[in-house]
């Protein structure tokens, strides 16, 4: 597994873990990033069973694991949190935010775990991290894909976390961590959009709220990072985009 | 030494320690006998099923004869109070293995993470502090996971061995069904307005008491298995 280092102030980290070279070819290449505060450490998005092991080696290298006080779940699919039973295992007091909407269904994952588990209301809120405070806010993403679903953002590091939203589904020859080619860039997260996305109107809500902040770095959990240009062609291209659409040529799940 | 006093020895609980943690390939095979043993619970629970629908029919065919109708009237009452208890019976075993299913998956995949991060990590990176710390941290998280199984197991088998006598029980009213479906058998020789309806009931009743038996037996077999393992272990 690739580790990059998006930001560094001294005392307040991101870690971008992708493009595991020894993940199983059945199961979907996802990224997963890790802030490390002063001494505490939040993961989000952690990723599935299968991939766990790749990605507890990773962080590994970094920061004692115990230094992880919170998971961050964007949203309930098998890809963002299924690993939850086996990081609890060795994080038992740590926080888990997620959407509240899933707290029952999520409970399926590992019901020891529930009183971990802390609600996101729809309105969404911010978090706390480290010595210092720092502060993350979560932006709600409802129906980009998941009925229940935010985006995460930090505005000490200028890094949107926006979980499915700009996901890609990268050829073996575009494996670079950032976006290079837009223009290009499109066809590999055209299809996805279309018909992961259910709703225009929630689509473009989301899209006015993030036009606000402030950011260096757009992060999906698959395919490649948008920084500086790329993250307004982005927004520019997904508002004119028409999603909730099936024609029967969608691509492939992501 | 008899069959039945090696299963009742095999089933007597045990108290364990950490140093009994079950190894990865203890955990895999608790987790397949728990997956049949699952598997058992959820069929009787199908037979209970098609005992209780018996039990409605002679209920009401028994109201409108008059030659049989205390014979239907004792069998709607046998086949209903064996439908729920053996649905009683299925539901604590189907609690039981689920937790034992989950607690011994979640072991397994811990197991065999520790085992593959351990061997990776010493090679890779022997110098690394937060290498070394956090493999710690992961034996000791794997060594607790392992005592859960294992106590889990203990608590289980304890129930399980109760729930024994419950089967052989089953086994005594299992064989009074049977006679009842002989009983109805004979009688559809005689009956001839309701022939049709003995030997079809008769069927019923042969087919599941049979089924029933072999089901039985089965999950007999599956927690005698499931004991003598964790008392091997012991």
């Amino acid at each position: 597994m690739n580790t990059q280092i998006l930001f560094d102030d001294g005392h307040h980290r991101w870690l971008a873990m992708v493009r595991d070279p020894e993940r199983p070819e059945a199961v979907i290449d996802t990224n997963e990033y890790l802030i490390v505060s002063d001494d505490e450490a939040l993961l989000l998005d952690p990723g599935g069973t299968e991939i766990f092991p790749a990605v507890l080696r990773e962080i590994s290298r970094h920061i004692r694991i115990e230094q992880i006080q919170a998971f961050f779940a964007s949203h309930q699919d098998p890809d963002i949190f299924s690993s939850l039973p086996l990081w609890l295992g060795l994080c038992p007091g740590a926080k888990i935010h997620i959407p509240w909407m899933w707290r029952g269904f999520l409970a399926h994952y590992g019901y020891d775990f529930v009183a971990n588990f802390v609600d996101i209301p729809d309105e969404g809120g911010s978090l706390r991290i480290g010595n210092r405070g720092r502060e993350l806010q979560l932006v709600p993403a409802h129906y980009c894909h998941s009925p229940g679903n935010f985006s995460l953002y930090d505005p000490t590091a200028k890094i949107l976390f926006s979980g499915d939203i700009g996901a890609a589904l990268l050829p073996e020859d575009q494996q670079g961590l950032f976006v290079k080619d837009f223009e290009q860039h499109i066809a590999y997260m055209r299809g996805f959009h279309i018909r992961w996305m259910p709703s225009n109107e929630a689509k473009n809500a989301w899209i006015r709220r993030v036009r606000k902040l402030d950011i260096d770095f757009l992060c999906p959990q698959h395919g490649a990072i948008f920084k500086g240009a790329d993250i307004g062609r982005f927004l520019d291209w997904f508002e004119q985009l028409e999603v909730g659409q099936h024609k029967g040529q969608a691509q492939a799940a992501v | 030494m008899t069959r039945e006093s090696e299963r009742k020895t095999a089933l007597k609980p045990t108290t364990r320690t950490s140093s009994t943690v079950p190894s990865f390939q203890d955990l895999l095979r608790y987790y397949h006998t728990f997956i049949g043993l699952g598997q058992a619970a959820h069929q009787l629970r199908e037979h209970a099923l098609g005992m209780d629908i018996i039990a409605l029919n002679a209920g009401i065919t028994a109201s409108n004869s008059t030659e049989n109708r205390q014979a239907l009237l004792v069998l709607g009452r046998e086949a209903g109070t064996i439908a729920k208890r053996v649905g009683i019976f299925a539901d604590r075993v189907l609690v039981s293995t689920q937790e034992l299913i989950q607690v011994s998956l979640t072991g397994i995949m811990r197991a065999q993470i520790h085992g593959h991060l351990r061997a990776q990590w010493m090679d890779e990176e022997p110098e690394n502090e937060f290498v070394r710390t956090n493999i710690a941290l992961i034996s000791a998280a794997y060594a607790a996971s392992g005592v859960r199984v294992a106590e889990t197991l203990a608590r289980v088998a304890a129930v399980l061995d109760g729930m024994n006598d419950e089967l052989a029980d089953f086994e005594k009213q299992n064989r009074r069904i049977r006679m009842i479906a002989v009983y109805f058998r004979t009688e559809a020789s005689r009956d001839h307005a309701n022939e049709s309806f003995f030997n079809a009931i008769a069927e019923q009743l042969g087919q599941l008491g049979s089924d029933l038996g072999t089901r039985l037996l089965e999950m007999q077999e599956q927690i005698r298995v499931s004991a003598q393992r964790q008392g091997a272990l012991a």
